[in-house]
């Protein structure tokens, strides 16, 4: 490196207030008045925060100096405009993956399973993201594509290099070499001005060309280095220094010989060598995450109380437990700085953006429109709310068993409700899915389409994808362009209210990174577990360590390419060197149980462990695991119980006291209202209720029911059963249908006739593979079997299909004799006559599935089948003279049949319903939901089960009746 | 010390000879993981402990017990450096180089460090769950994407499969193949499909019933028979096989001899289409990214298939310690011996082909066969077949720690006595069926270790709880486990916990093999007053009520007009009464949650304390973290938990869905995102029940495993353990035949369901081992003769033979508990903080030293200076809004860049030259045009002429950071800045480059951004001041939309 670098100086300290009391202020304070450039480099935001604040605090007003990090720092040259050639703009890692993914998948194409190469690209394809990262890591390391050791990487990766370089992009790491690597040209413009290089340390090698290639383009340097440990195991930090010498044609000088006794040094020493001492250090546990930021909190405040002047707070990542304090520490009007990431969402128009890639994926899935629809509800696209979408989807899915949109578009593109109507326009709007390959012109004009369609706003940010699809002329596999795109989309949004931002205080929020380096009167390391922090990075299988070692080994640049070992000694010698600018106190907090997994139980980090050991706790009984739990303090938990929670307390205890009848609490109300339901109840609804009351309740006095979200799930019975009754309806129905709905059996030839072909035509709805044959098989022979069985039955000659009991029809409840209207719709009535009057009817209940025999007992004990006996009870309400009703299944003769005779005994548990009615006590009967079971009534989300043991004390209590006897439901 | 334990020796051997193999058979309580252990921390301590270390796995059952044996060994090394009185621990560093895990994440890093040549999915989505919804939608998404057609079976052979068996039995059994045995099944094609049993036909039809009752139902089946023979022979449509009614005469069997040929046949062909589909199903799951625990498996062997990446794993000389072999399935056991064998050596031929075994010192296993109660996963045998190997020296030593630091003496007496027996050869089930008639039969059952009992352990006693029988019989089995439940809770009631020799409730644990048993248990001991705590491995999450409380009140908010799920969170949430919910629904026909004063107290304060939160459901920005805890505070959440139960658990739940929010939202989730996220995992389950002093554990003989409790009483050890018959295909592992597919349970052969049965009470003479090997001090054993019906020899009482009535009986003067329980768990109860006194208002007090810091590109309300604030070091690593308002980040970013270095004051040939460099970027960004007419506008402005002028020293980008006033400081970057000494000027210019608005005069525009941002400028005018004192200072906004500046007053 050919060194042209003006005025310079290269200073190594070991401690940060030597070197503000020493170099920093003093340059700061130099430039005071004159209307003149300079700029402070810094390894992140937090130290310029830091050391503006350290300004404040010594009253030092600054004009004209600018705080830069190096990513800062790279803009500013890279504006400038100096370089060599036409600046060609630098290629984001989106659209670099979009490359790779492509590359990667056209050599698969061609291969098959097993064929050479194709494992590795099979792997590749699962990872691309670790190449990625590794390729950056040789481009920074001074490397190339070239010097991957695997053969096909190497490969790959050059096709990737001259990709981005055909469309006219460059790779920043290399961009920042060229800049760094020579002196800029001399008449070229500069930055100029007075720079000030504060605390970079090895860890920033990555970014030493960034800003190498801006102090090239000023005047006035002074760099100020972390000066090397003693005996650093690895000459990483040596190598530093010798870099920085070669750049600046200068030899460091070391200004303070050595680490001053006091302050926590010692601490530090512990962890990164021998000796040392926990002397300042202090551990606070707590039982949770929770407990412990309750700790850290009090502790903040109790320092403040006693003087702290600079208090850090070490988080490994902003996360939960960090959220967490802000909101402790904002709740007891704690000032305080908060240097980490927060985000919230995105705004909506974003959120259904990503929700439309989602529907084109996953080929415009069911489920994926209905996740878009409370969007389209929240932008007031749709009218109709989610359970009527969810309806007609389920519907939709039920015919036609499959969960993709567009097998469905006609069917609701024909329909004249308004639901299936709104769902059909959302579909048109969205419809077709996306072809396999597309352009990315063709893609983004898509995504614009269906943006105006639902006027959604344009994405920020999107230009330099606009400006590469005017470059690329390529198809693209839609999912890899799909991902494009979604990296485009902004993930997260700036936080509207989040406390501590952009704040000065005496409480700083921060990272190891974003700390190191200042000055700090107690730092707090929190989250001290192991497996939490330090964290062990492994490296990917594209460059492993070997190789990585290999590489370093040709000397190509002066640190190259870190290994893990080396990363995790860094990481180590920065928190020492942290310790080291701690004056007062070091403080460890850590918890004892982790949320997630209660059971686990979290252990000290080496840090602490070594300070535990430190202080002798290997030795005492229990050891270190007894000293950590020792260090347990208990939070003391502010929730005194209030009258309200008391009140509410009282109430759901009420809910589940076995001894304490069905009140006004548990699903019961005025009488006037329950005994008028919302609705006429259908048998089906009689027959649950007397097994569960809870079902009345919802569906018929509340009004209200269930929206599903689960994913739909095929389910062959019940689709056979949909099917088969249609088609015999169909087949049986009657040429000529009186007002009562009857009319003559069709011949037994013809109904066949009319069967065969509605199954053919079902046929053609089904897969052509064993999938469709294996169901269409089974519904050919319950359909037939159930049409031969209709004609075994001597009845008739009149017949009605799926006839709706008429509005007169009422069912005369056992108990009080209320003659209760009913509703419901009959599989099949064969009748001596044309209508109800003085005729003599069979009821037929058709039965696809389940072995349940009609009994009259087991009706009027278990309440099973009760919805039978109801359409009995109803037709003898229409004055029938006869009737039965029975349950045809395929494949067997005769389950039983019931006869009006029988209605007392059968519909003896009408009683109940009965009771419910006139006292308006309903009260519930759901079955406990066991592993084997879950069919019992689905209640609404927030209510938690109670044991239906104790369901069943209350029900007999309130209702008196034996019958409701435990075991009632298995 | 006192004098050394009996198996003192093979324990300093286990931990010393770090360099030979052992398998170590470990009694219950033997202390393995600490040998575990101590074996770690002599590696540590070898001279190249590290290079060791980096190359040992410890893998274990589950993550809880590595974690374990991890700290453990970390903190023995700690103990013998400071008693070796070393400072340097740099050992320590060395430790946390091994790998310490499960046995799946195991597998997974194979996969992930020498996969990379294979086609192996380096960062999948695990599947954790088989059968969980996750699971059944993956399925779904399969068949949908796969047409079926199948080609291990001609056509004919499918069809003839279809008509008689539909297709969906064979998913089910397909989604439960592992690839071996779908590998195998697809060499197994079935023969022609043969008729049903004419011989039994016969039988059928000949059939004459002994009742004259059940003579209806033998004729029907008769037909029934006559006519599916008819059907099957004259049609071809689908024919399920028919079942016949009732079981009078034997009509169940002789209708499974008339199907048995037909049933053996449709099994096998299900089989072979069970066997493609599974093959096809693992390819899917490939592409689709996503892996079962199976499939991390298949990854491992996959790589350990690949001869050359074999030999490397094994040229880098990993170490392996396995923990809990005995339950540790065959195929994963395999993996780890592989590894740890030579370069070179055939695989999978160790220990049977007596093949060279793992290299010395490369491979330990510890487990107890005793303990072996897994047999659904893990076979006995494969761990009996190693131990027996290392036993014959062949791979390494076979050690014995006999020595229990748990059992108390009494115990320990009675097990020696009892026991043998119970695991000897006597017992039918402990031995299997000969080979041949004369062969004799082979003992199948792990030999019984007697324990020996260590220094400290107690005296202890083992003591029956005499059960009377009541007057009046229970007609259920579950009617007498009750009664036995009462009887000692009557007890326990009477006497305290004393009078089972326990100092509190916490002491003690009652255990029963099956969960539904402990159901019962717990509804009788609460009945009777007594505090329980259920502790299982999985309660349904959406029957915690944290958890049902946060997914009602999200599923509102997600969708206000759900009233169905409004009635849930108002009379949950908030104790409306249902009589209120009933009524105000049928007069309004819904919620006004817009207008909660449209309805009664307390449904308007309810419907209140939403209000906000629904109307800012979908905010952009607004941190998920901060939503939930609004959410906690508007429905009383923390308290309402804590109420309901005193244990925290509950409360604890909350806190766990709180950080998941705040996690989630991290990422940029909002509320929805969290519904969706709480809705998938409703289903699933996670342990619950805490540990507590007041409360009495209850605990499945599985999940008391590893566990140890004071004073333990095993439950209903008369009731006979049922096993769970599945129906429908089953896939059932036969020794001799390998794995086979029956039909049913009737279509398994004879002395196969025989041996399985006998498999499965080995099993559970096991389980009552781990059960009895629990107690540190008492072992209570509720017992009475007769009690529970007559003997049942599946129960634990008939596994473990003897006399239980000679067991003396527990009176209430029994032993008490003599020696000290040290139980490891944090019994010690913590300190509480020191309140901090000192800490009031002035707590923030001094913090006020500071003065505000002011960002002047943040005083413009609502449109913050956005290519000012994504420049400004405060505004880094904050993400920008994806929309703003009206002006486009990276233009402003471009503009601001092009003025900063823009040469002013060079020749017009120069500027040219720099614009056009500039204009270059923008293209690249898409937004070239733009610029150019921008500059054009610029360089044609009235402006330019003064930006030119000779007059100034210039200065672009100027940070400032300097007192505005008293209590404020301003910390911001000036665009330019124009100083004329002479004429004592300071000119102030800053660049907006907004869109003009729709229809938006140039006025209009200039006046709207003087009203936007003369509070940024005054701002940067005061602090100039501050410097320039007798310079008068003027603030020009220039609009690039415009190519005018306009001046703010200051
Ligand atoms: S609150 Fe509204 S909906 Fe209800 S009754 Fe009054 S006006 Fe009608």
């Amino acid at each position: 490196m050919p060194d042209t670098s003006p005025s310079a100086q290269l200073l190594l300290v070991r401690q940060a207030d030597a070197a503000w009391e020493s170099v920093v202020r003093p340059w700061l304070e130099s430039g005071r008045g004159r209307l003149q450039r300079a700029h402070v480099i810094v390894p992140t935001r937090g130290q310029a925060h830091g050391l503006k604040q350290r300004c404040l605090e010594e009253r030092v007003p600054l004009l004209g100096v600018e705080f830069l990090t190096p990513g800062l720092a790279r803009k500013k040259w890279l504006a400038l405009g100096d370089q060599p050639e036409a600046p060609r703009p630098a290629i984001g890692r989106e659209l670099l993956l979009l490359g790779l993914r492509t590359l990667i998948s056209r050599r698969l194409e061609p291969l098959a399973v097993g064929d050479g190469g194709w494992g590795l690209w099979k792997s590749l394809q699962s990872d691309p993201e670790h190449a990625l990262d590794d390729f950056d890591d040789l481009l920074k390391g001074g490397f190339t594509a070239a010097d991957f050791p695997l053969e096909p990487l190497r490969d790959i990766f050059l096709e990737l290099t001259d990709w981005v370089d055909q469309l006219g992009y460059a790779f920043s790491p290399v961009q920042a070499r060229v800049a760094g690597l020579q002196p800029a040209p001399d008449n070229a413009r500069r930055i100029g001005g007075r720079v000030l290089i504060l605390g970079l340390g090895a860890e920033l090698w990555g970014e030493f060309f960034n800003v190498a290639a801006f102090v090239r383009r000023c005047d006035d340097l002074t760099v100020v280095l972390p000066a090397p440990e003693f005996r650093g195991r690895d000459a990483l930090d040596e190598r530093w220094v010798e870099l920085w010498e070669k750049l600046l044609g200068q030899s460091a000088e070391t200004f303070d010989e050595s680490l001053p006794d006091d302050g926590c040094a010692p601490v530090g020493a512990l962890w990164l060598r021998d000796g040392g001492s926990p002397e300042n250090a202090r551990l606070l546990v707590g039982a949770t995450r929770a407990d412990e930021m309750a700790l850290v909190a009090e502790t903040i405040a109790d320092l403040l109380a006693h003087g702290a002047t600079n208090i850090g707070v070490m988080f490994p990542r902003s996360d939960a437990a960090h959220l967490r304090l802000v909101r402790l520490l904002a709740a007891r009007g704690i000032a305080f700085a908060d240097l980490l990431e927060t985000a919230g969402p995105p705004p909506v128009d974003v959120q259904v953006q990503r929700a439309l890639l989602g529907f084109y994926e996953g080929g415009g899935r069911l489920e994926d429109l209905l996740k878009l629809w409370p969007w389209l509800r929240a932008l007031g696209l749709v009218t109709q709310p989610m359970s009527a979408a969810r309806d007609v989807c389920q519907r939709c899915f039920d015919d036609g068993q499959t969960h993709q949109l567009t097998p469905h578009l006609e069917r609701l593109r024909a329909s004249t409700r308004v639901e299936w109507k709104e769902v059909a326009r959302i579909a048109d709007l969205l419809l077709p899915v996306w072809p396999e390959e597309l352009k990315v012109t063709d893609a983004l004009q898509k995504f614009d389409a269906i943006n105006s369609r639902l006027d959604l706003e344009a994405p920020q940010g999107w230009s330099a994808l606009q400006a590469f699809a005017t470059k690329s002329d390529d198809l693209y596999p839609t999912p890899v362009l799909l991902a494009a795109l979604a990296s485009f989309l902004p993930e997260t949004a700036p936080v509207t209210s989040a406390p501590g931002r952009g704040q000065f205080a005496r409480v700083t929020l921060t990272s190891r990174r974003r700390a190191v380096g200042l000055a700090w009167s107690h730092t707090i390391w929190v989250e001290s577990n192991s497996g939490i922090w330090p964290e062990r990075r492994d490296p990917s299988c594209w460059l492993t360590d070997t190789d990585r070692e290999q590489l370093n080994s040709q000397h190509r640049l002066p640190l190259g390419l870190f290994t893990s070992e080396q990363r995790a000694w860094l990481e180590k010698q920065g928190c020492a060197a942290l310790a080291a600018d701690t004056r007062e106190q070091i403080i460890f907090t850590a918890a004892i149980h982790d949320e997630e997994e209660p059971e686990l139980a979290l252990a000290p980090n080496v840090w602490v462990e070594r300070v535990l050991w430190a202080q002798g706790a290997a030795t005492r009984p229990g050891g270190l695991e007894a000293a950590f739990l020792d260090a347990r303090l208990a939070v003391s938990t502010p929730a005194v119980q209030s009258d309200s929670t008391a009140d509410w307390l009282a109430v759901w205890n009420g809910r589940r006291q076995p001894d304490r009848p069905f009140d006004d609490y548990f699903l019961s109300a005025d009488p006037a209202l329950v005994g008028n339901p919302t609705k006429t109840l259908p048998a089906r609804l009689i027959e649950s209720a007397v097994s569960d009351p809870a079902e009345l309740w919802f569906d018929a006095v509340l009004g209200v029911s269930r929206v599903a979200w689960e994913p739909f799930l095929r389910s062959r019975q019940k689709a056979i059963g949909q099917r088969v009754h249609g088609l015999l309806a169909l087949a049986l129905r009657p040429d000529a249908i009186s007002n009562d709905g009857f009319g003559l059996l069709p011949e037994q030839a013809q109904a066949r006739r009319v069967l065969d072909q509605s199954l053919a035509a079902q046929r053609a709805l089904w897969p052509d593979d064993a999938y469709g044959d294996s169901f269409h098989g089974e519904l050919c022979a319950v359909s037939r079997d159930l049409l031969a069985a209709v004609y075994t039955l001597e009845a008739g000659p009149w017949v009605a299909t799926e006839l709706r009991l008429p509005p007169k029809a009422t069912l005369t409840l056992v108990g009080s004799g209320l003659a209760l209207p009913v509703a419901g719709r009959m599989d099949l009535v064969l009748s001596d006559r044309d209508g109800w009057a003085g005729a003599t009817v069979r009821v037929i209940d058709f039965k696809t599935g389940g072995d349940s025999k009609l009994s009259a007992k087991t009706m009027g004990r278990s309440g099973s089948s009760l919805q039978l006996g109801v359409y009995l009870g109803a037709v003898q309400s229409l004055g029938v003279d006869a009737g039965t009703v029975l349950m045809l299944k395929p494949m067997a003769d005769g389950s039983g049949e019931l006869s009006l005779a029988d209605l007392p005994v059968a519909l003896a548990l009408t009683a109940r319903l009965d009771r419910m009615l006139t006292t308006g006590v309903c009260g519930a009967l759901t079955p406990d939901r066991s592993k084997y079971s879950n069919f019992g009534y689905d209640w609404p989300l927030a209510c938690a089960p109670i044991a239906s043991a104790i369901l069943h004390a209350k029900f007999a209590l309130t209702h008196g009746d034996d019958e409701a006897g435990e075991g009632d439901d298995d | 010390m006192t004098e050394p334990l009996v198996d003192q020796l093979a324990r300093d051997r286990f931990r010393d000879e770090w360099n030979r193999n052992f398998a170590v058979s470990a009694n219950a309580g033997s202390g393995k993981t600490t040998a575990i252990s101590e074996r770690l921390a002599a590696l540590a301590l070898a001279p190249d402990g590290e290079r060791l270390l980096a190359r040992t796995a410890v893998v274990t059952f589950t993550r809880k017990a590595a974690a374990q044996i991890g700290q453990r060994a970390r903190q023995v090394l700690l103990k013998r450096l400071s008693e070796s009185g070393r400072t340097d621990v740099t050992p320590l560093d060395h430790l946390e180089r091994a790998f310490f895990g499960t046995i799946h994440s195991f597998c997974l890093k194979l996969a992930q460090t020498y996969g990379r040549n294979l086609g192996i999915n380096l960062n999948p989505k695990v599947v954790t769950e088989s059968d969980s919804d996750e699971d059944d939608a993956l399925w779904e998404e399969f068949l949908e994407s796969e047409a079926m057609h199948f080609h291990a079976l001609g056509a004919a052979e499918v069809n003839a499969f279809l008509r008689h068996v539909p297709l969906e039995r064979v998913f089910d059994l397909a989604r439960q193949l592992d690839t071996n045995t779908a590998n195998r099944f697809l060499t197994r094609p079935p023969g022609p499909m043969p008729g049903p049993s004419l011989a039994a036909l016969g039988q059928i039809e000949n059939l004459v019933p002994k009742q004259k009752r059940s003579l209806p139902a033998v004729q029907a089946n008769q037909r029934l028979a006559v006519e599916w023979l008819r059907r099957f022979r004259e049609e071809d449509g689908f024919l399920a096989l028919a079942k016949p009614q009732g079981t009078a005469s034997g009509i169940k069997e002789l209708f499974d001899a008339f199907y048995a040929p037909v049933k053996a046949w449709l099994a096998d062909a299900a089989a072979v289409l069970a066997g493609e589909l599974a093959g096809r199903y693992r390819a899917w799951r490939f592409e689709r990214g996503v892996q079962t625990y199976a499939d991390q498996i298949d990854a491992a062997m996959a790589v350990l298939a690949d001869r050359p990446t074999l030999d490397r794993i094994r040229a880098e000389g990993w170490r392996v310690i396995l923990d809990e072999a005995q339950d540790t399935d065959p195929q994963q056991f395999a993996v780890l011996v592989e590894i740890a064998r030579e370069s070179g050596a055939e695989l999978g031929s160790w220990p049977d082909e007596r093949g060279e075994g793992p290299r010395a010192g490369h491979f330990c296993l510890v487990g107890d066969g005793q303990q072996a109660i897994y047999g659904s996963r893990a076979d006995i045998t494969n761990f009996t077949r190693h131990l027996d190997a290392f036993e014959r020296g062949d791979g390494g030593e076979l050690l014995n720690f006999s020595v229990t630091f748990r059992a108390p003496h009494a115990v320990i007496d009675c097990l020696n006595a009892t026991l043998p027996a119970a695991f000897g050869a006597e017992r039918d089930h402990n031995v299997g069926l000969p080979a041949e008639p004369e062969a004799p039969a082979p003992f199948l059952q792990v030999p019984y270790e007697p324990l020996a009992a260590g220094a400290g352990n107690a005296q202890g006693l083992v003591a029956r709880l005499p059960l009377a029988l009541p007057d009046v019989a229970p007609n259920t089995v579950d009617g007498w486990l009750a009664e036995e439940v009462r009887q000692l809770a009557n007890w326990l009631n009477a006497h305290g916990p004393a009078g089972v020799g326990a100092r509190s409730w916490g002491d003690i644990c009652i255990i029963a093999p099956r969960n539904d048993w402990l159901l019962t248990a717990r509804k009788t001991l609460e009945a009777e007053q007594l505090e329980v705590a259920l502790q299982m491995r999985k309660n349904r999450n959406g029957d915690n009520p944290a958890y049902a409380w946060v997914c009602g009140l999200l599923a509102v908010m997600a969708d206000p007009d759900n009233l169905f799920e409004w009635t849930g969170v108002l009379r949950e949430v908030f104790a409306v009464s249902d009589a209120l919910i009933a009524s105000e629904l049928r007069r309004c026909g819904s919620f006004h949650w817009d207008e909660p004063e449209q309805h009664p107290e307390p449904l308007a304060g309810a419907l209140a304390a939403l209000r906000p939160l629904i109307l800012r459901f979908n905010d952009e920005g607004w941190p998920l973290e901060l939503f939930a805890s609004k959410l906690d505070e508007a429905g009383a959440l923390a308290a309402k938990a804590l109420a309901v139960d005193t244990s925290g658990a509950v409360a604890g739940e909350l806190e766990r869905l709180l950080s998941q929010a705040a996690e989630l939202g991290l990422q940029g989730e909002g509320p929805r995102g969290w519904l969706q996220a709480l809705l998938e995992q409703r289903e699933g389950g996670r342990p619950a029940g805490k540990p507590s002093s007041e409360a009495i554990n209850l605990l499945t003989a599985h999940s008391a495993k590893g566990l140890e409790w004071p004073v333990v009483i095993p439950i209903g050890l008369w009731r006979e353990i049922g096993k769970f018959s599945g129906h429908g295909l089953k896939v059932v592992t036969d020794r001799s035949v390998g794995p086979r597919v029956y039909f049913d349970d009737a279509s398994m052969p004879a002395d196969l369901s025989d041996s399985r049965e006998r498999e499965r009470l080995r099993e559970n003479v096991r389980l009552l081992y781990v059960v009895l090997t629990r107690p540190r001090q008492g072992l209570i054993l509720p017992w009475g003769h007769g009690f529970g019906g007559k003997p049942k020899e599946a129960s634990f009482a008939g596994l473990w033979g003897g006399d239980m009535d000679e067991i003396p009986a527990l009176s209430k003067d029994s032993p008490r508990a003599t020696a000290n329980f040290d139980v490891a768990q944090e019994s010690t109860e913590p300190a509480v903080a020191r309140p901090f006194d000192s800490l009031t208002a002035d707590g923030n007090g001094p913090a006020k030293m500071f003065p505000i810091r002011v960002l002047p590109h943040q005083l413009a309300e609502h449109v913050p200076d956005l290519s000012r604030s994504s420049r400004h070091e405060s505004g880094l690593d904050q993400p920008l809004p994806a929309k703003s308002a009206d002006e486009a980040i990276d233009y402003g970013l471009w503009w601001h860049e092009t003025m900063e270095f823009f040469p002013w004051t060079r020749r017009v040939e120069e500027i040219d030259d720099y614009l056009a460099g500039r204009l270059e970027v923008g293209r690249g960004l898409g937004i070239e045009a733009r610029g150019s007419e921008d500059l054009r506008r610029l360089r044609s402005s009235k402006a330019w002429a003064e930006l030119t002028a000779a007059r100034w020293t210039r200065q672009a980008e100027l940070g400032v950071l300097a007192p505005l006033d008293e209590v404020s400081w301003m910390d911001g970057v000036i665009d330019l800045v124009l100083h004329d000494p002479s004429a004592s000027e300071v000119w102030v210019v800053d660049w907006k480059t907004n869109r003009r608005r729709a229809g938006e005069s140039d006025d209009a525009l200039l006046t709207r951004l003087v009203s936007e941002y003369t509070p940024q400028l005054r701002a940067y005018g005061v602090s100039l001041a501050e410097f320039f004192p007798d310079s008068q200072v003027r603030c020009l906004i220039y609009s690039t939309a415009v190519g005018h500046w306009i001046e703010v007053e200051s």
